[in-house]
């Protein structure tokens, strides 16, 4: 039989020595299984004397429990030196690339200078509407007050189709095609790709426009001012931005205003920069969609999607947009 | 146009000093595009002289020698080259000392000649490249004017762009009555007065054929004019500060006119048009005219033209012909100053495509009553110049055809209507009358404005607010948000799915690229079967077609990033394409994607591996259904530009929405592509938006999973053998994948291996292993019976 102090000490030795879980799994079978050590002593008490058997079972249980101490001990030092491993070898370079596609990814400039447009006109309250991009000569430009002898129409270089169609120079008639459909008070914008002929570092043949329109009861020109200098400070997030509005034409409007900004000098540009056109809406376009204009009046506004992008950004060349080169398109 | 802003100083007076002419002009509408200075100090002690006599040289035939008296020296003698000095004329003197262009003036000795100093050109002072003579000053100058006075220096020339509506602000008067009105004053144009012409010597038949088209023609001859003389500098100047070149003098005094009043004049060599009848006619189909810029033109009876006796010889209010045209040799001339249909006129100038100043002012309108001033003023200023005697002068009017004066019903309240805000009606008043305007007050809210015969671009009543908004100043109106009934705006829903699309497909690498919507019919015909829309003007032939698809579009965007050395791109565009069937024109919302290169680039710790079918049709797939919740059927399908191994019908409910594959290997070859390239494109007109419409509880019963292979015959597609399990509608199947297809060791070569999984999960209770087996059971029987495969042991 063997002392339970011995048996103590014993332990201790056999777990000093183990270092892996598996050892000490071993061990706890030596000790605690079913031949084990404390199994053992605990059989020979049935065997001992009732008077003896009480202190017998008293050392047993302590000598037990003293050796269940250096188990959980070392089994819980024996962990941690495992989990320190485990980290140390699990320990990666976090500057090394990422596993990544390599794709960058994004949405086109033009597209997120539009979205940041029709945005602000959608919290104040506008509809947005879209239309045909082949249009007809009545939604183009007869509605709209330009006949076909008109100046202005030497000004919007159109492309034809072959059937007498084309392509639509402006947003305007998707305008027409709302004032006919709906009845005042009316507060949309139409924004979309308009094509004109030309080709050059300031002109695509193909570019964008937001168009807006708002008619009511009273509207006025300064009604007219109010709006479109709360969308350009709001745009350009400034709100003591340098505006200049001046009389200009536009066949559809009357009167009619070309709105300039000046930009603070950071884009290196002190000059006036046109971005709108506006205007209240001509007598005769409201007639052309049966609106009463002693009744209701209104105002359009208009601007360059390009021209917003490049002021914004300081893009120079226009042509950029299109060319879609991935090292162009990847810095928006 | 340009002017000289020196030259409305002398038409508007001293008073304009106060103002910064350019920013006035943008202000009042006539927006002021640049400003281009031209300064006085590139010469210094330039003076005034009187030439007192002008003799002969001793040695030169070419050269003479001109006694001149400037303000400091009564005589110094000075060697001239110029045939347009003449005794009597002032001219500029370059004293010895002076400088010009830093160059200092000395004392030189021309052919034995002493001179001391030299008479200057325009050359000489910078005015123009070369000229034939020696500046001539206005007579009435004085020896002690300063120089720079007579020159108009310094001066700027200012470019205005003219909006179409102003065709009255196309001369200096007409700008100047705009700053005399800004300025609080009315603008009184002065013509010089010819002589009155008591016995013409010379009859000339004006018929005018057609009268609508020509409601007013004047016409005048002068004969024995010298077509060389050098015409003063204040005319040459003010041309050329108008970037108006000089041709020779007659021509530059219609110009000059022209530039003036506003009013387009033309002169034809009285001997080569040789005919006692000038005709104003429509052309004669086929008939032919060469005009003086060696164009030659065929003519028809849309175009209106003015004849001689036998032909053609102007395209009236456009451009004279060439046979008739004016040369410094003409000794006789025909003034012509006519007031045309602007409707006519600008038909015409389209017709041929040629705009010249006169078309350019006809077109926008040109003051009726201005023909008879604006003869006598050329007719004036060229028998002062070039010497020649009014022969016959007459004018044919057709009164019926001449617009009439516009008379408007106007109401004062309707400017504070328009503005938001009230402008006294004195001030209203004023502003009407300084612009020419007459008023015939009705009542205090009702006035009649008479609008003057130069404004055509006042029809209505909000064009008299508008006149009345421009000199109030816009800037003077305040700005004041407009206040609306508040309702919700919808949502545009084509807006709001492609802003869908936008942000998962960029969100996901892809980038989105903008192309032009028209593509040369190479590229469109490699990717479509469609009737193609054609453009009649396009503006090259490689933008000549409307694109059928987005792919002949994003094609070519692909080919360009390529040859940047780009190896690997996913690029989309949403947008619309066309195309033509039975005759009717279609425009659809299309999203097209493209997948090029690898799909994932060299990297530490994976393999670089090439992008597949798999991939873009997982791209497709995912997109749609995080987008709008479906999912789509894939058939094999052949389409033009498409690997015909490799691509799809996409199908969504039994219809089908787009195409999904693989460049075709030829176009591969062709375009030299180093990397695989697919891509798919879809119509998207028919998704909405996803939108929850309710849910299935989940079931918290624990699910079994069980995977079966099969082994079936190698012709049955994948999307057959699911179908056909779909079809069984097991209730407890709540998923199943294909993951393995196998072909190889242990199959038979006409065969091939499916694996499932099959996922079983039920809302009521835990399976049993029997149920679960009893759907498997189900399974393996159907694909036995329709496919007759068996289970892979």
């Amino acid at each position: 039989m063997t002392n339970k102090n011995d048996l103590v000490a014993e332990a201790r030795a056999d777990l000093e020595k183990s270092d892996t879980l598996k050892e000490i799994e071993d061990l706890k079978v030596k000790y605690f299984g079913k031949k084990g050590a404390i199994t053992q002593l605990l059989k020979t008490l049935g065997s001992l004397p009732s008077d003896e058997r009480k202190q017998a079972g008293l050392e047993i249980h302590t000598a037990k429990s003293q050796i269940d101490t250096l188990f959980s001990t070392k089994l819980e030092k024996v962990t941690l030196k495992l989990i320190d491993e485990q980290i140390r070898n699990g320990t990666v370079d976090v500057t090394l690339p990422s596993r990544n596609s390599g794709l960058k990814g994004s949405s086109h400039p033009i597209q997120q200078t539009l979205e940041k447009i029709i945005d602000i006109f959608s919290r104040l309250g506008f509809h947005c509407e879209s239309g045909p991009e082949i249009e007809d000569e009545f939604h183009n430009f007869e509605a709209l007050n330009i006949s076909e002898h008109h100046p202005a129409r030497a000004m919007h270089d159109t492309f034809y189709l072959l059937d007498g169609k084309l392509l639509r120079t402006h947003t305007s008639p998707v305008q027409i095609r709302y004032m006919r459909q709906n009845t005042p008070p009316l507060a949309m914008i139409a924004p979309g790709k308009v094509f004109r002929c030309d080709y050059d570092q300031t002109h695509t043949p193909m570019f964008h426009q937001v168009e807006g329109l708002f008619i009511d009861k009273d509207a006025t020109l300064a009604n007219l001012k109010g709006l479109v200098t709360q969308f350009l400070q709001v745009y350009f997030n400034n709100s003591n931005l340098k505006m200049r509005f001046r009389p200009s034409y536009f066949p559809f409007t009357e009167p009619s205003l070309e709105i300039d900004i000046k930009l603070p000098s950071k884009f290196g540009l002190d000059s006036w920069l046109e971005v709108m056109g506006c205007g209240m809406v001509h007598p005769k376009v409201l007639k052309n969609v049966n609106i009463d204009h002693e009744k209701f009046s209104g105002f359009a506004f208009g601007m360059g999607v390009e021209r917003l992008c490049m002021l914004e950004h300081g893009v120079s060349d226009l042509r950029q947009f299109f060319t879609n080169d991935l090292n162009f398109l990847n810095q928006f | 146009m340009k002017i000289s802003e020196a030259w409305l100083y002398d038409l508007v007076g001293k008073k304009l000093k106060a103002i910064n002419v350019g920013e006035v002009l943008t202000q009042l509408g006539l927006e002021v595009d640049s400003t281009e200075p031209l300064r006085n100090d590139s010469h210094r002690n330039l003076v005034c002289c009187f030439i007192k006599e002008v003799q002969a040289h001793p040695k030169s035939d070419k050269l003479k020698i001109c006694l001149v008296e400037t303000a400091r020296e009564k005589n110094a003698s000075v060697v001239c080259g110029a045939k347009n000095v003449f005794a009597g004329a002032k001219a500029v003197f370059a004293p010895v000392g002076a400088t010009l262009f830093k160059n200092k003036v000395a004392s030189k000795n021309i052919a034995g000649v002493k001179s001391q100093g030299f008479l200057c050109s325009a050359e000489d002072l910078g005015f123009e490249e070369r000229s034939d003579g020696i500046i001539l000053l206005p007579q009435d100058s004085s020896i002690n004017d300063d120089i720079n006075d007579l020159l108009k220096l310094p001066d700027n020339i200012i470019d205005i762009d003219l909006t179409p509506n102003r065709g009255d602000c196309f001369s200096a008067f007409g700008i100047a009555r705009e700053l005399c009105a800004f300025l609080d004053s009315s603008f009184n144009p002065e013509y010089a007065e010819a002589k009155a012409l008591r016995n013409p010597k010379r009859s000339l038949a004006l018929e005018i054929e057609d009268k609508k088209g020509c409601p007013i023609y004047t016409a005048a001859i002068l004969e024995g004019i010298e077509n060389h003389a050098v015409l003063p500098i204040n005319i040459t100047e003010r041309l050329r500060r108008a970037g108006i070149q000089s041709i020779n003098p007659v021509v530059d005094i219609t110009n000059y006119v022209m530039l003036k009043t506003g009013q387009p004049l033309h002169a034809f060599d009285e001997i080569k048009t040789s005919s006692k009848r000038i005709k104003v006619r429509r052309g004669r189909d086929t008939e032919k005219l060469k005009l003086l810029n060696e164009q030659e033109i065929v003519l028809d009876d849309d175009c209106l033209v003015i004849a001689n006796d036998k032909e053609a010889i102007a395209l009236a209010g456009v451009m004279g012909g060439i046979s008739t045209g004016v040369s410094s040799g003409t000794n006789s001339v025909i003034l012509e100053s006519a007031f045309f249909n602007p409707i006519s006129i600008a038909k015409t100038a389209r017709k041929f495509n040629i705009q010249t100043d006169a078309s350019t002012r006809f077109e926008r309108g040109v003051d009726p009553s201005l023909c008879p001033d604006a003869l006598e003023e050329a007719i004036a200023l060229i028998t002062k110049y070039c010497g020649g005697r009014l022969v016959f002068r007459k004018v044919v009017s057709s009164d019926t055809h001449i617009p009439p004066k516009q008379r408007i019903k106007f109401r004062p309240i309707k400017v504070y209507k328009t503005l938001g805000i009230e402008i006294p009606r004195a001030n209203i008043k004023k502003i009407l009358i300084n612009l020419g305007f007459e008023i015939r007050i009705i009542s205090e809210d009702l006035w009649e404005i008479e609008v003057p015969s130069f404004r055509f671009d006042i029809e209505i009543e909000m064009d008299v607010v508008e006149e009345v908004i421009r000199f109030f100043g816009v800037d003077k109106v305040p700005s004041i948000l407009p206040s609306i009934t508040l309702s919700p705006s919808d949502n545009n829903k084509y807006i709001d799915r492609e802003r869908k699309i936008r942000t998962a497909l960029s969100a996901t690498g892809f980038n989105e690229i903008v192309s032009y919507s028209f593509v040369s019919s190479k590229f469109a015909n490699v990717f479509s079967e469609m009737e193609l829309i054609k453009l009649k003007n396009p503006i090259s032939k490689e933008m000549d077609i409307m694109r059928p698809t987005i792919l002949s579009s994003m094609f070519p965007v692909i080919l360009h990033n390529k040859s940047r050395q780009i190896e690997q791109m996913n690029l989309f565009e949403i947008g619309k394409v066309f195309f033509k069937k039975e005759g009717k024109h279609y425009e659809n919302s299309m999203l097209a994607a493209c997948r090029y290169g690898t799909v994932s680039r060299r990297h530490w710790c994976q393999e670089a591996r090439d992008s597949d079918f798999f991939d873009v049709k997982n791209d497709l797939v995912s997109l749609f259904s995080n987008c709008f919740g479906i999912s789509f059927d894939f058939m094999a399908a052949k389409f033009n530009g498409f690997h015909p191994g490799q691509s799809a019908k996409v199908n969504y409910q039994g219809r089908s929405v787009g195409k999904i594959g693989c460049l075709h290997p030829n176009l591969e070859k062709f375009y030299d592509i180093n990397y695989p390239l697919y891509f798919f494109e879809i119509d998207l007109s028919l998704f909405d938006l996803r939108s929850c419409q309710g849910f299935t509880p989940t079931s918290k019963y624990p699910s079994v999973s069980r995977d079966i292979s099969i082994v079936i015959r190698a012709e049955i597609t994948a999307a057959m053998c699911t179908n056909e399990i779909e079809e069984l509608n097991l209730p407890l199947l709540k998923n199943l994948e294909l993951f393995d297809v196998y072909k190889g060791q242990g199959i038979d070569p006409s065969k091939k291996s499916f694996s499932l999984g099959l996922i079983f999960q039920s809302s009521v209770g835990t399976l049993t292993d029997k149920e679960v087996d009893d759907s498997v059971d189900l399974i393996v029987t159907r694909l036995h019976d329709v496919f007759g495969a068996q289970l892979r042991e």
